[in-house]
């Protein structure tokens, strides 16, 4: 017999141990989580906020078996890179750029935990409400994406990747962590805008020059310069305004904050610097980063006839 | 004789049937991956305009007994556009209390005199004929550089032998206006 000896009877016992021991811990697990999920957000050009979710199961119960008392759990997340660091994606090809992102966690169940904002690395305050038998109430947790547009504008154009851990702790006693995974992808396109364009009415014509202008925002995203082409109203696109009959010619002139440039009429100021980076708008024109001048010479108010002459500048900016 | 030098400015002539873009307001760029175009409208009000430059004091030769004496002074209209003037010149009775052309000793005695403008008579008050002015320089290239209006002042032959010895003087206004 297998008892009768003293070690086959040691042996009988370890295997008992081995048996028993699991069969006394709950279980966690994290759903499509585990091995790990990709999420890839459509291309984002011009507009606002992200806002996408992930929903799973997170079983978590007390012991084995389907009909295990349903145990809580908490969950976190953090960057696969630095585990400490703020949630982000990084740029494909220029790690300096980082996109900051957030994430949320909420409690499906009706008698759950709500909505938690996650701190990277921290397992959420709540006990958000388990669930067993493979989730039969369907789906207990969400994890949701924000990336706010602010933060979309203020990066360059390209691709963008995280692999985001997350991480629950629950079943038996709360002790228990099981891991999942989860890589977001984002394209950014790369994108330019003037705006904070103005009419410009001249004064009264007294003998001087007549000069006016204005600063106006140009913005693109990511490092580089851009480029200038303007034209006029006039016939092919010439710089003069009209009184229905005659024409007065006119001069421009475009500071990048940098250099101010003549402009020729359809020919591109290359290079041109300081495009703003943070948002469309230079801070609600707050900062803008360029000024276009526009002067009728005397010597031509001087020899042209009165009435009022009008005329549309068009102004295209470009990356490059 | 003394000249008084006047530019005016006429009203602004705001042909608003001229304006072709009345409604535009500027409009900003798009945010694009390619390029941005943004546009805005220019306006210039360019009103009727009209200057009397290179206007100089006028002293008459002496009276030598015989003759009339007169003095000419060339002086500088210009007007934009078109070029179109008239001018009205006007005399203050030599004591400025009055509009005729008169010339006063400081005493009792005037002495009138006539006017012609480009030649041709005019009464004071009185208005020429549409005239062209100079409409590209405002001072037609400088001071008594190429003057295009002339006016001549001529005190007759009898007036001056009915008038006390003494010195004479009044002030002669010239208005021009765009037409």
């Amino acid at each position: 017999m297998l008892l009768k000896s003293k070690n086959n009877y040691f042996i009988l016992l370890a295997v008992l141990l081995f048996v028993i021991t699991p069969l006394s811990h709950g279980t966690v697990r994290v759903g499509k989580l585990d091995p790990g999920k990709v999420v890839n957000l459509p291309d984002w050009s011009n507009g606002g906020d992200i806002s996408s979710f992930v929903d799973f199961c997170v079983l978590s119960q007390d012991g084995n078996g389907k009909n295990a008392p349903i145990a809580p759990y908490q969950i976190r997340a953090f960057n696969n890179t630095i585990a400490t660091d703020p949630y982000y994606l990084e740029h494909l090809t220029d790690p300096t750029q980082k996109l900051f992102v957030s994430w949320e966690h909420t409690d499906l169940l009706p008698a759950g935990g709500g909505t938690e904002t996650l701190t990277p690395n921290q397992f959420t305050a709540q006990n958000k409400t388990g669930a067993n038998n493979r989730c039969p109430a369907g789906i207990n947790s969400r994890l949701t994406l924000h990336i706010n547009a602010a933060d979309l504008f203020s990066v360059s154009g390209g691709s963008y990747r995280m692999r985001f851990v997350v991480e629950v702790q629950g079943g038996t006693n709360g002790t228990e962590t099981k891991t999942g995974f989860l890589t977001v992808n984002l394209t950014i396109t790369p994108l330019i805008q003037i705006s904070g364009l103005q009419d410009i009415f001249f004064p009264p014509y007294t003998g001087a020059d007549l000069v006016s202008g204005y600063s106006l925002c140009v913005y693109r995203n990511g490092v580089g310069t851009y480029s200038l082409t303007a034209s006029g109203s006039g016939a092919g696109g010439a710089f003069t305004i009209t009184n229905g009959v005659d024409l007065l010619p006119y001069t421009a002139t475009w500071n990048d904050t940098a250099v101010t440039s003549n402009i020729i009429s359809n020919t591109a100021l290359t290079g041109r610097q300081n495009p703003f980076t943070a948002n469309p708008t230079c801070n609600s024109y707050s900062a803008n980063n360029a000024t276009i001048q526009i002067t009728i010479l005397a010597t031509d108010l001087g020899v042209a006839a009165s009435g009022t002459y009008s005329g549309i500048m068009t102004l295209i900016v470009a990356p490059e | 004789m003394k000249f008084m030098k006047s530019i005016k400015v006429g009203l602004f002539a705001l042909s608003l049937g001229l304006i072709t873009n009345t409604a535009f307001s500027a409009n900003d760029g798009l945010l694009d991956p390619v390029n941005s175009s943004g546009d805005f409208l220019i306006t210039a009000v360019l009103g009727d305009l009209i200057r009397i430059s290179s206007l100089d004091d006028m002293v008459l030769p002496a009276f030598t007994g015989v003759g009339s004496i007169s003095n000419s002074e060339a002086f500088c209209v210009y007007r934009n556009g078109t070029g179109l003037y008239t001018a009205t010149v006007t005399g203050d009775g030599g004591d400025g209390l009055g509009a005729t052309f008169n010339l006063w000793d400081g005493t009792t005695n005037f002495m009138p005199y006539t006017v012609t403008y480009n030649g041709n008579p005019i009464l004071s008050g009185g208005t020429t004929a549409t005239l062209t002015g100079n409409t590209t320089l405002t001072d037609c290239g400088g001071v008594n550089v190429a003057n295009n209006a002339t006016i001549v002042v001529d005190v007759a032959e009898s007036v001056l032998l009915a008038s006390p010895a003494g010195t004479y003087t009044g002030t002669l206004t010239i208005l021009v206006a765009p037409m």
